[in-house]
């Protein structure tokens, strides 16, 4: 192994891999998938699940047919059982310049950390895992793969990435909307800077292609706390320019717009059954992982 | 508003200083790369008005904290001319121009002090916060600056003499100019002069200083402002209150007639006790009279016959002491003899009779020509139909007035002779008719020597008959014709006076012949001559003639009174006087606020109402108010800052 190889292997975060193993990760909603696997599918399968009894139509396979309740019942009926499929699993990281943010790690950094773990227990599973970093009007994708390889193939496709350019994931969202048909589950790790009715948008066009969706919104301390009392001319990672302000005297209502932006997406995706998380970047990814996979198991999440 | 420590005020540019740390610190502000700058942006769009005003009231109030601090620590004192006086507030010399009149032992009430007293403890609290200031005492009555070492001395009694009680009337232009002229000499730069009076304008003789006044406003003019002048008025009248202003003390032969004013406040119609006090023996009198004022006529029996003495009226004490007595001094009986002189045999006659002393012999005649000084010698009237032959003689008989005689004129019966002084008979003026005559018809009744008798007899003037008269010009009317043309008309010269009659008292001219105005016009003369020139007279208290005396001695008190101050009895030099208080004192005009800082000039002049008297007492440091605010200033500022920290905590628990 290349020493740069193995410097992306920093992302993944032992103490996550070593506490949820065991923990398998579900989804609420029917899977398309190409081979067998854990989760349910929106097809009637051979497998070992009964479904339900459904009447004969003329032209299906005769051979599905229930003799015995035919024998009872003088009716013919088709015995049907659950499909149940693996998981396409699509992680988004958006890539744009405020994902640079950071007082001691970078948004970004903890993004990649965060979705190389979650790759890692996805395709651990058996299920396929793929990679969508979109950044300034750019995407890079890994299409979902079930190989074991693609975790190396994950970590190597993001591990140079770096936070730069305007955002622009509402314009990935919708594009991957458009191109993933089969349904799959999207995380999408951002900070979620954007107009919220713009995002609320992208996360319904993925609805309406029944994506399991989840969203991790990630802050970093210094944005939710805004510990600054001395005059500061903050600089927007994003190339907005930079604005020379007092936060004694704006504090409050900075806080106040951001509660309302979080509260208009936590609302928006609601609505939309999307599994919205927010995720203070000073949490360990072990913790979060742990608490995400422990609330779907108990179907907890949306 | 003045300052004792004005250096202090240097630093009140401090008050900048919170201003300066604020733009310091927008000026160091550190660099913060950020990502959620839109929530930035909104919030400071949305920042509300209130919150900005919070931050620049906060600012402002640390601003005002400093400002009042530099103020506390120039120690402000109250009581400026100005809101604000960024001087010391220490002048060089604090002048303070006492009036001491009699009116200023006036008290407002029961108990009270009087105005003087008043006066001296404004003055004392008015100098006191200038420690380092000399201070300069002028007081109206001896005008004599008087340099106190401080202010105890105010309060020790031997500055009596400089600051008691008198009987005397001030001249408060005239003590001010003594003032400036002190300041003058001396070389002071900054000076505060307070007057401290009652405002009486008799005191501060708008008409009749108009030479000093204008004096004394092109001083404090030239100093412009270095040297100020303020005017403490102490007004407000008693509200109870009884004087006594002696007219006429007549001596006949076993008894005294005098004739004096009495006037109570308020009106009332309880008998007036007089305590009377003839050469020592007291006596109590009482004069009934309903109503404010009063002609007192009264008689007091002589048990010896003396050559002179005198007679003292006092009336019960009340709230103005200054008013409350009289004094008079009596002479011999015998008149001393009037002497004629007349163009007219017949009117010389008719006059001589008029003239005539109490025992009805007629007066002298005086020589018809060479008109000397021995034949004026002792003489008090002389009575002259025509004119001066001379201009010796005119210039004798005007020496003769001016001495204090009286001279009676007459017209002439042509228009020769020399005239005295500037009077001058216009031509003799005959009725068109020998019907018609020119009437009498306007006279003093009251008083003056065709007043009506002391029972409320008219003189019969309105039937005197005159064809024929005679103007005289330069000279002030007493009584007119009825076309209002003088018929009696006086000049006052120097100590005397000339009294004209408009027409002769001949056949010819007038019914004057008659007597019944005549004669007691002339007798009236006689005696108020008769007043002046007795050995024993009286003067104003204070009055020139009395600085110059040499021996005195009180006669009428124990007390070491002194008539320069004080009203009474004495014998100066060897002759009975009656010291009184100018009649002046009596008069209640008092001087407008505009009229008395324009007599004084407007720039440098400020005036203080009665009601200032309290403010005055109060000014005193007031350091302490200033820093009671600058900690309220700091207090509001900690406040405005408390809400957003109480949110911050609520917020953090939450």
């Amino acid at each position: 192994m290349s020493r740069r190889r193995k410097s992306y292997l920093k992302y993944l975060d032992n103490e996550a891999i070593s506490r949820i193993t065991s923990e398998p990760l579900l989804t609420p909603f029917p899977m398309e998938g190409s081979v067998s696997g854990h989760h349910r599918s929106p097809h009637k399968g051979s497998s070992v699940e009964f479904a339900e009894y459904r009447e004969y139509v003329a032209g299906e396979d005769p051979r599905r047919m229930d003799w015995r309740v035919y024998a009872r019942s003088d009716r013919y009926y088709l015995k049907e059982f659950e499909a149940e499929t693996n998981l396409r699993c699509y992680l988004t990281l958006d890539c744009s310049g405020s994902m640079g943010f950071g007082a001691t790690e970078s948004k970004l950094e903890y993004a990649k950390r965060l979705a190389a773990t979650f790759a890692y227990l996805i395709i651990g599973q058996g299920d396929a895992a793929g990679l969508l970093a979109i950044r300034d009007k750019k995407s890079f994708e890994l299409p979902a793969k079930r190989n074991p390889a693609q975790v190396q193939e994950i970590l190597e496709t993001m591990g140079p990435l770096k936070a730069k350019g305007s955002p622009s994931l509402v314009d990935g969202l919708h594009d991957l909307a458009e191109r993933v048909r089969p349904r799959g589950m999207t995380v999408v790790i951002s900070d979620f800077l954007d107009e919220p009715k713009d995002l609320i948008d992208a996360i319904h066009h993925l609805r309406d292609r029944r994506h399991d969706i989840v969203l991790f919104h990630l802050i970093d301390p210094q944005e939710e706390d805004f510990p600054f009392e001395r005059p500061t001319r903050f600089v927007d990672l994003e190339g907005a320019g930079s604005l020379i302000t007092e936060p004694a005297v704006i504090r409050e209502q900075y806080l106040e717009s951001m509660k309302i932006h979080l509260e208009s997406l936590t609302q928006g995706c609601l609505a939309s059954e999307a599994d919205h998380r927010i995720i203070r970047t000073d949490v360990p990814v072990a913790e979060v992982l742990d608490k995400f996979l422990g609330e779907r198991s108990s179907g907890k999440a949306a | 508003m003045t300052f004792l420590q004005p250096l202090a005020l240097y630093g009140l540019p401090l008050a900048l200083l919170p201003v300066i740390i604020h733009l310091l610190n927008l000026l160091r502000h550190r660099s913060q790369p950020w990502a959620a700058t839109r929530f930035l942006l909104q919030a400071r769009r949305s920042s509300s008005k209130l919150s900005r005003l919070k931050r620049w009231l906060t600012l402002l109030l640390r601003v005002l904290a400093l400002i009042g601090l530099a103020f506390a620590l120039s120690r402000p004192m109250t009581g400026g001319d100005s809101m604000f006086s960024f001087s010391s507030g220490a002048p060089e010399a604090i002048a303070l121009v006492l009036d001491r009149s009699a009116s200023m032992e006036t008290k407002t009430g029961e108990g009270a002090a009087s105005k003087r007293e008043l006066a001296l403890k404004a003055l004392e609290d008015f100098a006191k916060p200038w420690t380092e200031s000399r201070i300069v005492l002028v007081d109206s009555a001896l005008r004599e600056p008087v340099i106190l070492s401080d202010l105890s001395t105010l309060a020790d009694p031997a500055m009596e003499r400089y600051l008691g009680s008198t009987e005397t009337a001030a001249d408060i232009p005239a003590t001010l100019a003594t003032t400036l002229d002190w300041l003058e000499e001396n070389g002071v730069a900054t000076a505060e002069t307070v007057i401290a009076s009652d405002m009486q304008e008799s005191n501060w003789k708008p008409e009749g200083s108009e030479d000093v006044l204008r004096r004394i406003k092109k001083v404090l003019s030239v100093k412009e402002g270095s040297w100020r002048t303020r005017i403490l008025a102490l007004e407000g009248e008693a509200s109870t209150n009884s004087s006594i202003l002696g007219e006429n003390l007549l001596r006949r032969s076993e008894k005294l007639d005098l004739l004096a004013n009495l006037q109570r406040r308020p009106t009332g119609d309880l008998p007036l006790r007089i305590m009377a006090n003839l050469d020592g023996v007291q006596s109590e009198v009482t004069a009934e009279f309903k109503g404010e004022r009063f002609l007192w006529r009264a008689s007091v029996p002589l048990p010896e016959k003396k050559n002179q003495g005198w007679l003292s009226l006092s009336l019960s004490p009340d709230l103005c002491l200054g008013d409350n007595s009289w004094y008079f001094t009596y002479g011999s009986a015998n008149r001393p003899h009037a002497a004629v002189r007349a163009d007219l045999p017949i009117a010389g006659r008719i006059l001589r009779a008029a003239a005539a002393n109490e025992k009805g012999i007629p007066a002298d005649v005086l020589p018809s020509s060479n008109l000397n000084k021995e034949d004026l010698a002792g003489r008090t009237l002389i009575v002259l139909q025509g004119n001066p032959r001379t201009p010796q003689e005119a210039e004798l008989l005007k020496s003769f007035v001016n001495g204090g005689g009286i001279l009676l004129c007459f017209p002439p019966n042509s228009q020769e002779g020399i005239v005295i002084d500037t009077i001058q008979w216009q031509p003799a003026e005959r009725t068109s008719d020998s019907e018609s005559s020119f009437r009498v018809n306007a006279w003093n009744e009251n008083g003056g020597i065709l007043a009506n008798a002391s029972d409320g007899t008219r003189l019969p003037l309105g039937e005197l008959s005159t064809t024929t008269r005679s103007i005289p010009i330069g000279s002030e009317p007493l009584a007119y014709f009825s076309d209002g043309k003088p018929f009696l008309s006086r000049k006052i010269l120097g100590k005397g006076a000339i009294y004209l009659f408009s027409t002769i008292p001949t056949e010819k001219w007038s019914g004057l012949a008659n007597g019944y105005i005549l004669v007691p016009a002339i007798q009236r003369l006689m005696e108020e001559t008769t007043s002046t020139h007795s050995p024993a007279s009286s003067l104003a208290c204070g009055s020139s003639e009395l600085v110059e005396a040499n021996e005195i001695e009180c006669l009428d008190s124990l007390e070491r009174k002194k008539p320069i101050l004080n009203a009474g009895v004495y014998l100066i030099d060897g002759n009975m006087v009656a010291v009184n208080r100018p009649h002046e004192e009596d008069s209640p005009a008092l001087l407008p606020q505009e009229q008395a800082v324009d007599s004084l000039g407007n720039d440098f002049v400020s005036y203080q109402k009665t009601e200032a008297l309290g403010n005055q007492s109060s000014r005193a440091e007031i350091w302490t108010v200033f820093l009671y605010l600058v900690l309220l200033l700091l207090l509001g500022e900690s406040l405005l800052g408390l809400p957003g920290s109480i949110k911050k905590r609520k917020g953090e628990s939450s």
